[in-house]
C-alpha cells in the first residue's frame, strides 16, 4: 500500500488491551468504529449500548454527565456547549408535545432574560415574568397563562433572592407545568430534586468548573424527562466538546472543597464590611435581617449561603465605578464562581439591556456591584475591598 | 487572493501592536476577561471597545476560525457553533426573523435536519418538501404558500443530486424569499453559496472543515443584512464551539483546498471503476455522464488547479439484488474502509444510511426516496486511489 495510504491510518482504531485509564480520556473522536456493521446498525437501534457519532453521545461527556448526576441526584444529565445551551436544552425540551407557555422569575440571569425575551418571543412562545418572592403573584400568573414550565433560579442573580422551592414546585404541580431550576449559584449547598424540582441546570463555566478555563452547560433530569431532553438535545445540537467535558469532570472533584472555602470567604466578607460607611446596602443571603431568611434557613446548610455578595456602593453610578476600579487584586469580570474573586457592575454589563425602571423595579441598583467571592485568603480580599471603598 | 491562499492566511492575528504574530490562533481557554476598569468592560459590551468580555460572546480563537471561514466563504460574518446541527438551527431562526414560518425544504435532506424541523412544528413552524432541482415545482410553491425560506443542500445527502443553486437562488429572490444551502459536501472550495445568490450557508465542520474526524463542530455564514441578528443567536442561544475545536478547526481548514482536490480525484476514480462492475446496479456520483446534474455541477463547481473538474467526494452506490445482509456483508468485508458515520475524513469511510444517519424517516418515507438497504454511502478518502478502489473491489468479490 502507498505512504499515502498507511500514514492516514496507521496508529489509530486500535482496541485497548485490559487496562483501563485512571481518568477518562479525552475522546476527541467525531465518529466511532465497530469491527462488523451490524453492531454499529444494532447500536444505533438501541438494541445494543455504545457510541456512533459525537453529537448523540461521547465517552468523555458521557462520564461527566454520570459525574453530575450523582452531584445532583438525578438519573440523567446532558452536558451542553454553555450554561444557555442548557437553559435552551431544558425550555425546549420541557415545551415539547406540551403548551407553548412559559412563567420565569422576572430577576434572572440577564442571558436567560434575553433568551425569553427576544428569541423565544419571536418564536411565538408565551412568556409571563413575576416576583417569584411574591408567591400570591406566581400563583395568579400560573392560573392565568397554564405554563407548561416555570423557571427560576435559586439564587436570584445579582440581587441575591431565595426563591422558595418547596412551595414554588407545589404551585407548578397542581397546575401541571414542569419546574425548572437554575442552580448555577448554589451547587452542593442547594437540592433541588429534594425540593420538587423537574430539571436542574448549571453553568458549569461556574463552580462546576471553577477555575475560569470553561465554558459549559448541564441538564439534570430524572428519567421521565430523558427522551425529550435526548430528542431536543440531537436536534439543537448544542454538545459540549470532549476537552471541556474532560476540564469540567476535573474541576467537579474539587467542588466541595471549593464551594465551602467559597461559603466561609463570603461569610466573613459579609462579616468584615457590615456597617461600613461607603455602603448603602450589603445583600448576602446568610444576613439574619435577608427578606428571605426563613427560606435561606430550611433549604441552606448552615453557615452556608453561597459565594457571592452584592455591594451597593455609595454614590450611585460614580461611586461603583471608583470602587471597580481602585480594587487591585479583586479584576472586574462577567463571570462567577472562579477561584479569584470577581466585581461586576450588572446595572452596566450583564442587565444593561433592562431599562432604568425595569432595573430600579428589580432591585439593581446604580451602585450596585456584584462579588463573586474567590477562594483567596480572606484577608486579602478584604483588604482589597477595603481599601477600594476608601477611594469612593 | 486565491482560495489556497486565504485558506492559510486568514485565520491569522493581522499585526499590531505587538512585534510578533504567533504562528498560528492561541487555544485561549479563558472563561471570562478581566478588565481593570468597569468603564471598559462596560464599552467593550456595548462594542464600542474592541476587546473580549464572555467566551460566550467571543473569544479570540473562535474568531480566528470565524474570520477564516467568512473570508472563503466570501460572508458578511460567520458563527462557530458546537455542531452542524446546532448551526443550522441558527440559520433557520436567522431566515425566518420577521418572515412568515413556513420553510420550504428540500425532499432529501440529512435525517436530523427534517427532524429539526418536526421539532420546530411545535413553535408553529411549518414544512413543505419541495423537489429543489424542478424550478418550476419551486417556483408554484413559492407562488402558491407564504414561504419564510428556502433550504436545501448543495449536494443532497445521500443520493447526490445537485440543485442547481444560482438558478435556484434566483427563481426564490423573485418571490423575495432567502435560501440556506446547507454547504457541506461542496465547502468554499467547490462552491460558494453565497456568491450563486443564498443568504444563509452552513456547514457541518465535523466534516471536511476539520476533515479529522477529531472534531464536532459547525458553522454558519451569512450575507450582509442578517449578521447582527444571527450573531445575537448566537449569544443568546449558546451553542458556541470550545476553543480547542475552533483550533483544530483552523488548522483542518488550511489543508481544505488540497485535501478537497484529491477527495475528488479518489472519489471519480472510485465511481468510474464501480460504474460498470456486476455486483452494482447504480452509481450515484455527480461526475459520471449519466448522471441527470452532471451539467449543473460542471456549471456551479469550481475546477481544481490542474483546471480538472470537480464533483465532491462521495459516491454512494446500489448492490445488485442485495437485501440488508448481503449489503452488511460487503461492507464487513472491507479492510481499509472505515465502518461508521461522519464524512469528509481523511481516511476513506463508509455508511448504511438506511440505518443511520437516515434510519428515522421509516420504510416507506426510504423507498419514495430511493434509500433502499442495498444503497451504501462512500466518503472517499485522501488515501492512494488504487487502494480504496482495490478495497472496495474485494470486498465486492467475496460476495460472490
Amino acid at each position: 500500500m502507498s505512504p499515502q495510504t498507511t500514514l492516514v491510518h496507521a496508529g489509530d482504531r486500535r482496541k485497548l488491551g485490559d487496562y483501563v485509564p485512571v481518568s477518562t480520556p479525552i475522546y476527541a473522536s467525531s465518529s466511532f468504529f465497530y469491527d462488523t456493521i451490524d453492531e454499529l446498525a444494532d447500536v444505533f437501534a438501541d438494541r445494543r449500548p455504545g457510541q456512533t457519532y459525537s453529537r448523540m453521545g461521547n465517552p468523555s461527556t458521557a462520564a461527566l454527565e454520570e459525574q453530575v448526576a450523582v452531584l445532583e441526584g438525578s438519573d440523567v444529565a446532558f452536558a451542553t456547549a454553555s450554561g444557555m445551551a442548557a437553559v435552551h436544552l431544558a425550555i425546549m425540551a420541557g415545551l415539547l408535545d406540551r403548551r407553548q407557555s412559559i412563567v420565569a422569575a422576572n430577576v434572572l440571569y440577564g442571558g436567560s432574560l434575553e433568551l425569553l425575551r427576544s428569541v423565544l418571543r419571536h418564536s411565538r412562545i408565551e412568556i409571563r415574568f413575576c416576583d417569584f418572592c411574591d408567591l400570591e403573584a406566581v400563583q395568579q400568573a400560573v392560573d392565568e397563562v397554564r405554563p407548561a414550565l416555570l423557571i427560576t433560579e435559586t439564587l436570584s442573580n445579582p440581587c441575591l433572592r431565595v426563591a422558595d422551592l418547596d412551595r414554588l414546585s407545589e404551585i407548578a404541580k397542581s397546575s401541571g407545568a414542569l419546574f425548572l431550576v437554575d442552580n448555577t449559584f448554589t451547587p452542593l449547598l442547594m437540592k433541588p430534586f429534594e425540593h420538587g424540582a423537574d430539571m436542574v441546570i448549571h453553568s458549569a463555566t461556574k463552580y462546576l468548573g471553577g477555575h475560569g478555563d470553561v465554558l459549559a452547560g448541564v441538564v439534570a433530569a430524572p428519567s421521565e424527562q430523558e427522551e425529550a431532553l435526548r430528542q431536543a438535545h440531537r436536534c439543537l445540537g448544542g454538545n459540549l466538546g470532549p476537552f471541556e467535558a474532560f476540564l469540567v469532570m476535573r474541576g467537579v472533584k474539587t467542588l466541595p472543597l471549593r464551594m465551602r472555602r467559597h461559603c466561609d470567604n463570603a461569610r466573613m466578607v459579609y462579616e468584615g464590611l457590615v456597617g461600613h460607611p461607603k455602603i448603602e446596602r450589603l445583600l448576602y443571603p446568610g444576613d439574619p435581617q435577608h427578606p428571605d431568611a426563613a427560606a435561606v434557613a430550611r433549604l441552606f446548610p448552615s453557615g452556608q449561603a453561597g459565594g457571592a455578595l452584592g455591594i451597593d456602593v455609595k454614590g450611585g453610578a460614580e461611586g461603583a465605578y471608583r470602587f471597580a476600579d481602585s480594587l487591585r487584586l479583586i479584576a472586574t469580570s462577567a463571570s462567577i464562581g472562579d477561584l479569584t474573586t470577581l466585581a461586576l457592575h450588572p446595572s452596566s454589563a450583564t442587565h444593561r439591556m433592562l431599562s432604568a425602571e425595569a432595573r430600579a423595579e428589580l432591585g439593581i441598583t446604580d451602585g450596585l456591584m456584584r462579588i463573586s467571592v474567590g477562594a483567596e485568603a480572606v484577608d486579602d480580599i478584604l483588604a482589597d475591598l477595603r481599601q477600594a471603598l476608601e477611594a469612593v | 487572493m486565491k482560495l489556497q491562499t486565504v485558506a492559510i492566511h486568514s485565520c491569522m492575528e493581522q499585526a499590531g501592536d505587538r512585534p510578533f504574530v504567533p504562528s498560528a490562533p492561541a487555544v485561549e481557554m479563558a472563561a471570562s476577561f478581566h478588565y481593570q476598569s468597569a468603564r471598559d468592560l462596560t464599552a467593550v459590551a456595548n462594542g464600542e471597545l474592541e476587546g473580549f468580555v464572555y467566551q460566550r460572546y467571543g473569544n479570540p480563537t473562535a474568531a480566528a476560525l470565524q474570520r477564516q471561514m467568512a473570508a472563503l466563504d466570501g460572508a458578511d460574518s460567520a458563527v462557530a457553533c458546537s455542531s452542524g446541527m446546532a448551526a443550522m438551527h441558527i440559520g433557520l431562526l436567522t431566515a425566518l426573523r420577521d418572515r412568515p414560518p413556513s420553510v420550504l425544504a428540500a425532499n432529501v435532506l440529512f435525517g436530523q435536519t427534517f427532524q429539526l424541523l418536526q421539532m420546530m412544528e411545535q413553535q408553529e413552524v411549518v414544512t413543505r418538501i419541495v423537489d429543489p432541482c424542478d424550478l418550476d415545482a419551486l417556483d408554484r410553491a413559492l407562488a402558491d404558500h407564504e414561504i419564510g425560506c428556502v433550504l436545501v443542500e448543495s449536494i443532497s445527502n445521500p443520493l447526490l443530486r445537485v440543485p442547481p443553486l444560482d438558478r435556484l437562488c434566483e427563481v426564490a429572490g423573485r418571490h423575495g424569499v432567502p435560501v440556506i444551502v446547507d454547504g457541506t459536501f461542496t465547502t468554499p472550495v467547490l462552491a460558494r453559496p453565497l456568491a450563486l445568490g443564498a443568504d444563509i450557508v452552513v456547514h457541518s465542520a465535523t466534516k471536511y472543515l476539520a476533515g479529522h474526524a477529531d472534531v464536532l463542530g459547525g458553522i454558519v455564514a451569512c450575507r450582509e443584512g442578517h449578521s447582527e441578528y444571527m450573531g445575537e443567536l448566537g449569544r443568546h442561544l449558546g451553542p458556541n464551539l470550545g476553543p480547542f475545536q475552533c483550533f483544530l478547526t483552523t488548522r483542518g481548514v488550511k489543508t481544505l483546498p488540497m485535501r478537497i482536490e484529491e477527495h475528488c480525484r479518489n472519489a471519480l476514480a472510485l465511481a468510474r471503476a464501480l460504474e460498470s462492475h456486476p455486483a452494482v446496479s447504480a452509481v450515484h456520483y455527480p461526475g459520471l455522464e449519466h448522471h441527470p446534474d452532471r451539467a449543473v455541477a460542471e456549471r456551479l463547481f469550481q475546477r481544481d488547479t490542474d483546471g480538472q473538474a470537480m464533483y465532491g467526494g462521495i459516491v454512494s452506490f446500489e448492490l445488485l439484488d442485495a437485501g440488508r445482509s448481503a449489503t452488511f456483508r460487503f461492507m464487513n468485508a472491507l479492510q481499509l474502509v472505515v465502518r461508521t458515520l461522519s464524512l469528509g475524513d481523511v481516511h476513506s469511510l463508509v455508511t448504511h444510511p438506511a440505518t443511520t444517519t437516515h434510519r428515522n424517516l421509516g420504510a416507506g418515507r426510504r423507498r419514495k426516496l430511493g434509500i433502499g438497504d442495498n444503497l451504501v454511502r462512500f466518503s472517499v478518502g485522501i488515501e492512494a486511489a488504487t487502494d480504496i478502489v482495490d478495497d472496495i473491489l474485494q470486498a465486492l468479490d467475496s460476495l460472490g
